[in-house]
């Protein structure tokens, strides 16, 4: 039993790392706190459901859609908001984010409706058998998904040029400013790719969650809590502290109870936090 | 040169409140006083989470808690014990100083960074939110009923008449206010403010940066729960998500930061623009009108915090200022 | 210890500390005595820096505030491990190198909010504090914004909040920083105006003229240890500290 629920809540695990990894991309290398983060996933699972909708697009294949349409978001909303509020004191991003958030959220609400809506028959559904487990298959590719994208990210900040040049100005802006860095075009781009990373968790959790305007709201807090442990800016954190929470999420869900589920986790992160206040479980 | 030129506020203020005490025998329609009574207590909430964010300087995204717990106090030992209202409100007020402080202890000794207590704040409103949905002696999920009685002050229930709520709602709010303004032509407040400028210099001018925090996080929290027992007694029924949502605690925040953080009177401003609105917005576009204030609110949100960081309360104050260019 | 008749105010006892690694203080030990002004200069990452930290109680950053070994006595106090608002009730304050005056504060809020420190009425605050402007010379600019002030307003106006917490002792980090000539010697004079007022001065500094123009002594770090404590004409001629420090031989003037 414990096995399963380790591996259950491993996979789970790694697709909300994906969402806090792009959370934690901009947290880290701007400074921004992106309560919007969560609504931006439940764009990226719209994206997938009405491309289903409409032109029968399977949620799997429509992952790139999502990815490119927040992406572009992203970008849109950096250079119409976000822009201006960098080096801004903490309570103005946290609410122009908020602010942004209230707006898509409502916006989808509007147009969308309230209802909570499913993908029937995904390709991705059913479970697999191995050994005595079952492997749900949407979470399990869903999972694999998720590495492949963190671990692209990853190196593309590692060993891309434009990568390090993120990571120089994450570190010193203005030795990168006066090597000439266009910060600027960089920011857009780390925003782009910290909302492209929170569309494609959206997309790939529209297989098998229940799609509706709120499904944001539901995730934001756990993604913070998420980034928080990991430490601000770091992937690898967010990765292994994804991980983690999955399995605390879905441990404490079985155990205890799943409307407390979440509760338990922030109670974790409560404590955690403030034994160590500045670093998270793994440090910077 | 950039003089901060003091505006004679006197003569405005005696004659906003001589207007606000005289309203009810003008405007008779329930809904307008309903409207009252809700930015009255909004305007509370936000300024009292004020003293703790904009004077302070320690945003609080989990405000709704001590909302939610001086509600719960007042109705639960109403229901259970018989406990009247007015006692139940300080007990609110006590049961939310001692949440106040079990947050405070870590975070504050430890000196826990903005972000990460900003956090923490949410985090806490969202487990207590949990705890008192899935707690069947207070109701859960189905809420909770204050027992109906006699109406009276004593008993701090009307129920068709809404006037004596605005009255009662409205001397909180000016002796809150009273209080505030007394706080920061004090030694008290200049100590927050200093904390809030910059706090290793405040510390180190002697300052008991740990202490003064606390004590801004109390008086926060004592404020917010006298609003939560008023609305409990108001309502007379409510449920956890009518006073725990983080939707709560950010109506506390958006007035604060819409009206001018870290001033008297830009919370109450804030709430005199957001309050009406949303009543106003709700009442006549139904269902669809909840999403579209929230548009509206965070539009305005934006463009506030975008454009005008120190909100409307600098707005009109430079519209006081007699041609003074700034360096 | 000879004092010569003075009273010692500060005292650094074998002070070590390390920090990232290095040792910052090596076995630091001096004194400062009542109605000094004593100097303190070293090349960067001498560990003045640090030591200025352990005395006034500021932590540095991922570290502890207490020493590796030794203590810092002021008034006979043990005050280190101590946070800087109790030394700042004992009669020590210090200003910062990149001045922390509170911006959006006025000049005479700057100033009220330290004398708070010693008392408690707001009334009294507001005329000692006007008293305190009078004696800086900031008292013209009472009601500006602190962001709008100048650098050497603001370095100014740091100080005269420092001294409305009716200090003993006046720790000065890099007041010369960033002055122009002509500002340094307005911030010479306050130094000895200060001095005059019976306030004890230790201060960090780089700018080497001013420092040996003002002190009675000067106390030189090079790489955590003390190379020299003695009067500036003495310490100029020194050879350890000309080779670390001061270049080719520098003449005092007197």
């Amino acid at each position: 039993m414990i096995l399963q629920i380790l591996v259950s809540g491993s996979m789970m695990g790694l697709i909300y790392a994906l969402v806090a990894v792009g959370l934690t991309l901009i947290w880290g290398v701007m400074d921004i706190i992106n309560f919007a983060h969560g609504d931006l996933m439940m764009l990226g699972m719209f994206v997938s459901y009405w491309a289903f909708v409409f032109f029968g697009i399977d949620p799997l294949a429509s992952i790139p859609l999502s990815a490119i349409g927040l992406f572009l978001l992203g970008m849109l909303l950096y250079k119409l908001i976000i822009k201006r509020i960098i080096d801004a004191p903490l309570i103005t991003a946290l609410l122009a984010t908020y602010g942004i958030s209230l707006v898509l959220k409502n916006l989808a609400l509007l147009f969308f409706g309230p209802d909570y809506r499913t993908i029937k028959n995904p390709l991705l559904e059913g479970s697999w058998r191995l050994g005595g487990l079952y492997v749900s298959v949407p979470k399990a590719i869903g999972a694999i998904i998720s590495v492949l994208v963190i671990v692209l990210i990853y190196f593309f900040i590692k060993k891309s040029q434009t990568g390090r040049a993120i990571q120089a100005i994450s570190m010193d802006r203005q030795a990168a400013l006066l090597v000439g860095v266009d910060v600027g075009r960089l920011y857009t781009i780390t925003f782009g790719i910290g909302a492209a990373c929170t569309g494609v968790a959206g997309a790939i959790l529209s297989n098998f969650f229940t799609i509706s305007p709120e499904s944001g709201s539901t995730y934001v807090l756990l993604s913070f809590v998420i980034v928080a442990l990991g430490g601000f800016g770091s992937i690898t954190g967010a990765l292994s502290a994804g991980v983690l929470i999955g399995i605390a999420a879905t441990l404490g869900g079985f155990y205890i109870s799943p409307a407390f589920k979440f509760a338990i986790i922030f109670a974790a992160y409560l404590v955690v936090v403030m034994i160590r206040p500045e670093k998270g479980l793994f440090g910077w | 040169m950039n003089r901060v030129k003091a505006i004679p506020k006197w003569t405005w203020l005696i004659f906003l409140v001589v207007v606000f005490l005289i309203f009810p025998f003008f405007v008779k329609k329930e809904f307008y006083l309903h409207v009252m009574i809700m930015t009255f207590l909004f305007a509370l909430l936000a300024a009292s989470w004020n003293i703790l964010g904009g004077f302070t300087g320690y945003v609080s995204f989990g405000h709704a808690v001590f909302f939610g717990l001086g509600a719960y106090s007042v109705a639960v030992l109403g229901k259970n014990f018989a406990v009247n209202p007015w006692l139940g409100s300080i007990t609110g007020a006590l049961v939310a100083i001692g949440l106040a402080s079990i947050i405070a202890f870590p975070s504050f000794q430890t000196g826990l960074r903005a972000h990460y207590f900003a956090i923490a704040t949410w985090a806490v409103g969202e487990v207590i939110r949990v705890i008192f949905m899935n707690w069947m002696y207070v109701g859960g999920a189905t809420g909770i009923m204050i027992p109906l009685t006699e109406p009276s002050l004593l008993n701090y229930q009307y129920h068709t008449n809404k006037v004596p709520y605005y009255y009662i709602i409205f001397s909180f709010l000016v002796l809150e206010i009273v209080l505030i303004y007394f706080i920061t032509k004090s030694r008290f407040g200049y100590y927050l403010r200093a904390i809030k400028g910059n706090e290793e210099a405040a510390e180190n001018i002697g300052i008991n940066t740990t202490l003064f925090k606390h004590l801004a996080y109390y008086l926060s929290a004592t404020f917010v729960a006298i609003g939560g027992a008023f609305y409990a007694q108001y309502e007379l029924y409510f449920d956890p998500p009518m006073v725990f949502h983080v939707g709560i605690s950010m109506k506390m925040i958006l007035p604060a930061i819409l009206g001018g953080i870290g001033t008297i009177c830009g919370p109450i401003i804030g709430a005199a623009i957001m309050i009406p609105l949303d009543q106003f917005l709700r009442a006549y576009l139904g269902g669809i009108g909840s999403g579209i204030n929230f548009i509206i609110y965070g539009l305005l949100v934006l463009i506030v915090v975008v454009f005008k960081p120190k909100g409307i309360y600098e707005f009109i104050g430079n519209l006081f200022k007699k041609g003074k260019g700034e360096q | 210890m000879s004092n010569g008749g003075k009273e010692s105010l500060l005292e650094v006892r074998n002070l070590t500390k390390r920090f990232r690694g290095v040792i910052a203080n090596q076995d630091i030990n001096m004194e400062v005595n009542s109605g000094e002004i004593i100097g303190l200069i070293g090349p960067n990452g001498a560990g003045k820096t640090t030591l200025f930290n352990m005395i006034t109680g500021t932590r540095p950053k991922g570290a502890s505030r207490l020493p590796d070994s030794g203590a810092v006595y002021f008034k006979r106090v043990k005050i280190t491990g101590m946070k800087p608002n109790s030394i700042c009730k004992l009669g020590l304050v210090r200003t910062f190198q990149l001045v922390r005056i509170w911006e959006e504060m006025t000049v005479l809020e700057n100033v009220m909010t330290g004398v708070f420190r010693a008392m408690r009425s707001a009334r009294e605050a507001r005329k000692k504090s006007e008293d305190l402007l009078k004696f800086t010379g900031l008292y013209t600019k009472l009601d500006y914004l602190g962001s709008s002030l100048t650098i050497a307003d603001k370095k100014r106006l740091e100080i005269t909040r420092a001294l409305g917490t009716k200090p003993d002792l006046l720790l000065l980090d890099e007041p010369m920083a960033g002055l122009t000539t002509t500002e340094i010697n307005e911030a010479l004079e306050l130094i000895r105006q200060i001095h005059d007022q019976g306030i004890t001065v230790l201060l960090v500094e780089h700018v080497i003229e001013a420092v040996m123009s003002i002190a009675h002594r000067v106390v030189v770090l090079d790489n955590g240890q003390k190379i020299a404590d003695d009067r500036p004409e003495k310490v100029a001629r020194d050879k350890r500290v000309i080779e670390a420090y001061l270049g080719e031989e520098y003449h005092v003037k007197s």
